[in-house]
């Protein structure tokens, strides 16, 4: 099932663009590659099934797949350079931070090359001791600390090879004296007169250098911060100084290196400090903007004080880009419909789809109905493992665990990444996500969530005669308002949950503008992200204050690296969703859906277009999840959170199970009735209300409700709720706010 | 901790007769209680084919490690799976017999 898989090099494409496609066979194979447009990816025995449609002349090719592997692991790399070529004395310098120092070995600093066994490298043993050790190819010697370092504790570590006397020294000396005094050490040994031998060598920070030195091993996991090389013996007051930025004349002039992670946190950058300028490359993103040695809590965030956060947090399961090579490329043609396409790769009865979004041309739209592609939320989710991570999953559930073949293949490949909803092995939370890899989230067999879940939006427009162009929520974040501005209609997916402050902004404006949007999802719009400022393939997320949420931001680290502004919910940001599309997260719960009922405000005239052909009062007691268009995930109005006055709860949902819960941003304190049967807030709300500028907003405040479009062949009355708001949507006739003339 | 008590065995006549909605709170007292447990080792249901087939499956040891089948059962119905890991569950954690009528089956 998971023999071939690939992804694209852009997710978010327009006509005439070029797009590369990265596969990875297990064996070799040949494959035939086909371009196919989706309408809908659900063939579970309860779905549409799967419905595309082969695009003559394109692609058609058969290629022969090979095995492609990927390197996960972040660290510092430094290109060999001659002011590293120190033969004589010298002292390297940094302070640590361990957070798994009994996790084998794990490399701090070095030019060192495992195969050949020479140069110098700086290490933790897998008990926790550290180790220095210089080797000429030929010869070594080594010198150990006696004492373990004690994890999530400061120290300073500073290795030094006097060659004149020819001894290593080794000093582990912790900042706070308790409780990790009694771990203070320092070690001396003989060297032996062997002199380090580097020729060529990269510096690594964070790693250790095996026999193919693009691809180091031995990754450390946890803060490292102000690595100092020095071509000399550095004293202790010395180094002491230069945390004090007070570095004497002479000393600085034996500086090698001094790396100041406090610069350019929003980058993959290393900036020396030093003479030489060797500016470092940060690899596979570890994360940047984490409190550092010198945080005291005065401040809160990286931009105020970068002095406070001049730490890196690495970790051996950090993930930038699988690195493939492509296979094979494809050039749009100019007048490709916008849709959502994949590429589909079968060989005998294998198939594999490697999907992607196509826009239309900017400006010109191809009809007034806009389909959201939430690339945000897909690149959040990617390749989550929360299922087999988890302990307390089958307690949120409701259920005994159900692991489907993906689950499974996903919880072996830790080298395809991990996933905002993770935390690395250290237990700290996965901020950051990339695209650059076969994601779990964009594939089209598997659970119903996120992309899969999505196209019973698009496959219920299909089969009502509704032509839709797609417009990713990247194009929104690139293209800002020229993205929106041809459409009348933008229809969301079913968990458009991730939103950059640009994506919120440009909506918001669109809106202004008469935009009119249909929000047929749940917990939408609640997390702050952030795209990387110099590539669009990583977003970040910090799960900061509060939140329905897997892991918690370490304190003092609410701040996006990528963007240097306060993550977490927009709730909590001052723009709650309910002033966007009139309603917001309240509770999640997965064991089984419920449904809606009518309420006096669905009477009002000004909802009688919603409710035309629909006499039912129960409305989505039916569904392809749990049963009902209410579930998983569901929003409601609250005035106080911006729900506007003049806002219609048309319907909202009951009888939600106990295994619902209010999300915690609604419960300050915990007790014993936030759970759907108790709880008098657990409900979604179906809500209209008219905007500005014409415009309106329909928003149906459960991931579920899609699932229910397609129920008696499209014949029922989420159908005809949907259907009825679509076409009056996309009508021209402007929406008049009630009381206006 | 809630321990689950002998006289609460009669509870799980309740998977049977009644839908998981209409569950009584002492049955899914019983069951939150046979769902607290780690991950290594833990046994849970596979799915295959989209929830076309399922079998029973154990965790490993470590982060990442395979969820490997745990015999060659195969189920076409999720209930019976269930059923099959309730059983398992509750001789882990209740340790107390089933009802022979509910051991049987």
């Amino acid at each position: 099932m998971f023999e071939i898989l690939g992804y694209p090099d852009k997710l978010s494409l327009r006509p005439g663009e070029r797009v590369r496609f990265m596969v990875s066979c297990e064996e070799p194979l040949d494959y035939k590659a086909e371009l196919v447009r989706v309408q809908c990816g659900d063939d579970s025995p309860a779905g549409p099934g799967m419905k595309e449609t082969v695009v003559p002349g394109l692609l058609g090719q058969t290629i022969r797949g090979r095995k492609q592997v990927s390197h996960i692991g972040s660290y510092m790399r430094v290109e060999p350079a001659p002011a590293l070529d120190i033969a004589g004395d010298m002292t390297a310098t940094l302070l640590v931070f361990p957070t798994l120092p009994d996790r084998g070995r794990q490399g701090l600093i070095g030019r060192w090359s495992d195969f050949e066994r020479r140069g110098w490298t700086l290490a933790m043993l897998p008990d926790g001791r550290l180790e220095f050790r210089v080797g000429d190819g030929e010869r070594e010697a080594a010198v150990a600390t006696s004492a373990a370092l004690m994890a999530r504790e400061w120290y300073r570590v500073t290795a030094r090879h006097d060659a004149g006397r020819g001894t290593l020294t080794l000093e582990q000396r912790p900042l706070k004296g308790f409780p990790a005094g009694a771990t203070a050490a320092r070690a001396e040994a003989p060297s032996h007169g062997i002199r380090a031998a580097t020729a060529d060598l990269p510096l690594l920070l964070a790693a250790e250098g095996t026999e193919e030195p693009a691809h180091p091993t031995h990754f450390f996991n946890g803060k490292l911060e102000a690595p100092r090389l020095f071509a000399g013996l550095a004293e202790d007051a010395a180094i002491d100084a230069i945390d004090a930025g007070t570095l004497a004349a002479p000393l600085a002039e034996g500086l090698a290196g001094a790396w100041d992670f406090g610069a350019g946190i929003a980058t993959e950058r290393a900036d020396d400090r030093g003479p030489h300028r060797l500016h470092g490359r940060l690899v596979n993103l570890p994360t940047r903007g984490v409190t550092g040695a010198h945080w005291d809590g005065s401040v809160m965030s990286w931009p105020e004080r970068p002095a406070h956060y001049a730490a890196v947090h690495f970790h051996e399961d950090d993930f930038a880009d699988c690195g493939w090579e492509a296979d094979f490329e494809l050039a749009l043609p100019a007048d490709l419909p916008s849709g959502l396409y994949a590429a589909r790769l079968t060989a005998g009865a294998l198939a594999e789809r490697i999907v992607f979004f196509v826009n239309a041309p900017l400006g010109k739209a191809g009809s007034p109905i806009a389909f959201l592609g939430s690339s945000a939320t897909f690149m959040a989710y990617a390749n989550a493992h929360y299922l087999t991570d988890n302990a307390d999953m089958e307690m949120k559930g409701g259920f005994f665990l159900v692991l489907n073949e993906a689950a499974r293949f996903f919880n072996e490949r830790r080298d395809l990444g991990l996933s905002t909803y993770d935390t690395h092995l250290d237990g700290s939370g996965v901020c950051y996500s990339s695209r650059l890899r076969p994601m779990q989230s964009m594939r089209l067999t598997d659970r119903i969530w996120t992309l899969r879940a999505d196209t019973h939006v698009t496959d219920w427009m299909s089969a009502r005669g509704f032509s839709y162009d797609l417009v990713t929520d990247e194009a929104i974040q690139y293209d800002g308002i020229a993205a929106l501005a041809p459409y009348r209609v933008l229809v969301t997916g079913t968990h458009p949950e991730y939103w950059t402050t640009r994506m919120w902004d440009v909506l918001v404006e669109w809106q202004a503008r008469g935009g009119r949007i249909m929000y047929l999802g749940g917990n939408g719009f609640y997390w702050r992200t952030a795209f990387h400022p110099e590539r669009n393939s990583v977003v970040e997320v910090r799960r900061a204050e509060i939140g329905a949420r897997y892991w918690v931001t370490e304190a003092g680290e609410d701040y996006l690296s990528f963007s240097g502004e306060h993550g977490g919910l927009w709730r909590r940001l001052g723009r709650p969703p309910q002033g966007l599309v009139g309603i917001g997260t309240i509770a999640t719960g997965f064991d089984k859906a419920s449904y809606y009922r009518r309420t006096e405000a669905s009477r009002d005239p000004r909802a009688a277009f919603i409710f035309a052909g629909v006499p039912e009062e129960i409305i989505g007691d039916f569904g392809a999840l749990g049963g009902g268009a209410a579930g998983q995930e569901i929003d409601s109005a609250d005035p106080r959170l911006g729900t506007p006055p003049h806002a219609l709860v048309l319907a909202r949902s009951e009888k939600h199970s106990r295994y619902f819960n209010v999300v915690p941003e609604e419960t300050p304190f915990h007790h014993p009735t936030i759970n759907g049967e108790e709880s008098e807030h657990c409900h979604a709300d179906l809500v209209f209300y008219e905007g500005p500028g014409g415009g309106a907003v329909f928003s149906t405040g459960s991931i579920n409700w899609a699932a229910s479009l397609a129920h008696g062949n499209y014949d029922n009355n989420v159908s005809r709720i949907t259907e009825n708001v679509l076409r009056r949507f996309a009508d021209p006739g402007p929406f008049r706010l009630p009381g206006a003339p | 901790m809630y321990e689950i008590k002998p006289e609460e065995a009669r509870l799980l006549a309740e998977f049977w007769e009644r839908d998981p909605a209409d569950y009584s709170l002492e049955f899914k007292r019983v069951l939150n209680r046979l769902r607290i447990e780690p991950l290594a080792g833990k046994v849970c249901i596979l799915s295959y084919r989209d929830g076309r087939e399922f079998a029973l499956g154990r965790f490993g040891e470590r982060r990442g490690d395979p969820v490997l089948p745990l015999d060659a059962r195969r189920f076409a119905r999720l209930k019976d799976a269930q059923w099959e890991l309730l059983k398992l569950r509750w001789a882990k954690h209740a340790g107390h017999p089933l009802p022979p009528e509910l051991a049987a089956r």
